[in-house]
């Protein structure tokens, strides 16, 4: 309980600090449209072939956009003396990471709901009739991507080339939760009769739910000097 | 009485952890802070050497040294946000290397710039600390701790608009919402004006009041033990006494080539 609500001060903090300055929202929007465009000018206007890979390029989209976040989870401790400002209160660590993932998840469904209608105009992809499916897919990858770049995020908070390594060693971690969002998304938009997205989202939901006990259990280690 | 103990081993590597192995400090009750053979080091940086050091509960002590000394890496070591590299030591009772977390219910650390965010106002900073903390307080209550270090009235203006003093003033508040045994200020003085430096001297009356054990580290010798009882020095990342009376009387001030009267 002490664990979640400490947690949740974080997620306050961190939400309300975003809300005032808008420095992670605003870029991440902005980037994340950017990437689409250029993809979408890219293909050009074969709609079939839009669709075909709009799984693919979404998620492209939310990753390289999520980057921006991971970046900013612990950055913007730094005016406040670094992540060492939170490991100072006494209880378990793992509130920090709670609070630091909860955030990140908030955040990036917030630019997920700009991100997924900006797609359909450009991938001319039928949003309404697949919204719970993909609603189900966008939240079941952004859980998994945060769990695991959160984790990496404070692992690279102290390098010097932090911007660099941390999609260096995040990105191969991601492989199996890419896979199964890009799949399940291309699926649910080019329509699923044989339900083979199916699979797809319980690979997410088992990557999900291993990564998820992994980070939580070891991120007291990754906290040490 | 409140005393301080201490005795520097220059003892090497192995020998430490000879003596991390053999010895440990006893948990006596009595003690704010106890040291044995506690080393650190960043690398192949030896920061402290091998120090032994008892500090009573109660004690209020001033810790002085040149920039780089050691100041600020001993007094996290005490906060546990750094492990020491060789010995052993408790604060409050409790083992440094394993119940850290016992140790920071306890410790309260205000370093030079402080743990405060810009873009939350001073009320804000307050509430996060405390609910952090474990507290759960009344909005009069984070409004009488501000008025207490005198921001009353820019309670909800954000930190980013504040000025160096006000931001520490901030910092101080921080300190006072919580009960603490130890209170561990680095550079406390930095920044503040003769009414901020009066505020400091007058919270570690009140800390020596309730019995809480106070460090001060600074490299103003004269700023420090003027609100300490006792005064220590750490040069090389060794301690060492330092006549109190004297350290107080005069304005001896460090700097990174050795000391040097101002």
């Amino acid at each position: 309980m002490d664990l979640l609500r400490r947690s949740w001060t974080i997620v306050w903090k961190d939400l309300l600090i975003e809300a005032r300055t808008k420095q992670a929202f605003n870029a991440m929007v902005f980037f994340a449209a950017l990437v689409l465009f250029i993809f979408s000018f890219a293909l050009g206007p074969d709609t079939a072939l839009l669709q075909q890979v709009s799984g693919g390029l979404l998620w492209v989209g939310i990753a390289f956009t999520g980057i921006l976040s991971l970046n900013r989870t612990y950055q913007s401790e730094e005016t406040s003396g670094g992540i060492e400002g939170l490991r100072v209160y006494p209880g378990d660590p793992r509130a920090i990471y709670l609070g630091k993932l909860f955030g990140n998840i908030i955040i990036l469904l917030a630019v997920e709901m700009v991100l997924f209608p900006a797609a359909a105009v450009l991938f001319q992809i039928q949003l309404l009739p697949h919204a719970l499916e993909l609603a189900g897919v966008a939240i079941l990858g952004t859980i998994g991507f945060s769990i695991v770049g959160t984790f990496y995020a404070a692992l690279t908070v102290n390098l010097r080339a932090r911007e660099v390594m941390l999609p260096l060693l995040l990105f191969p971690a991601l492989i199996p939760m890419l896979l199964g969002a890009v799949n399940a998304t291309t699926l649910i938009v080019v329509g699923d009769p044989m339900l083979d997205s199916g699979i797809w989202i319980r690979l997410l939901v088992a990557f999900d739910v291993i990564f998820f006990v992994i980070s939580l259990w070891i991120f007291p280690i990754a906290l040490e000097e | 009485m409140s005393s301080i103990r201490l005795n520097n081993w220059h003892v090497g590597w192995n020998s430490s952890r000879a003596q991390e192995a053999a010895i440990t400090p006893t948990s006596d009750p009595g003690s704010a802070v106890e040291l044995v053979g506690f080393s650190k080091r960043f690398g192949w940086n030896r920061v402290l050497r091998g120090i032994d050091l008892r500090v009573d509960r109660g004690t209020t002590l001033a810790l002085v040294g040149p920039n780089g000394a050691g100041k600020t890496t001993l007094l996290k070591c005490l906060a546990t946000l750094l492990q020491p590299s060789d010995g052993a030591g408790t604060v409050c009772g409790f083992d440094l290397r394993k119940e850290g977390d016992a140790i920071r219910e306890r410790v309260g650390l205000v370093t030079v710039r402080g743990y405060v965010y810009d873009d939350l106002t001073a009320e804000e900073n307050l509430r996060f600390s405390a609910r952090m903390s474990g507290l759960k307080l009344e909005p009069d209550e984070y409004r009488a701790a501000l008025a207490r270090v005198g921001l009353e009235r820019v309670a909800d203006q954000r930190v980013r608009t504040f000025s160096t003093g006000m931001r520490k003033r901030v910092v101080l508040a921080q300190l006072r919402i919580r009960p603490l045994e130890l209170a561990l200020l680095d550079e406390p003085y930095a920044g503040l004006d003769t009414q901020g430096m009066a505020l400091v001297d007058e919270f570690v009356r009140e800390f020596r009041e309730t019995g809480t054990t106070v460090i001060i580290a600074s490299h103003q010798a004269g700023e420090a033990t003027r609100a300490a009882e006792q005064t220590l020095i750490l040069k090389n990342g060794k301690l060492s006494p330092m006549d109190h009376d004297e350290a107080a009387r005069s304005h001896l001030s460090f700097d990174s080539l050795g000391a040097s009267e101002v």
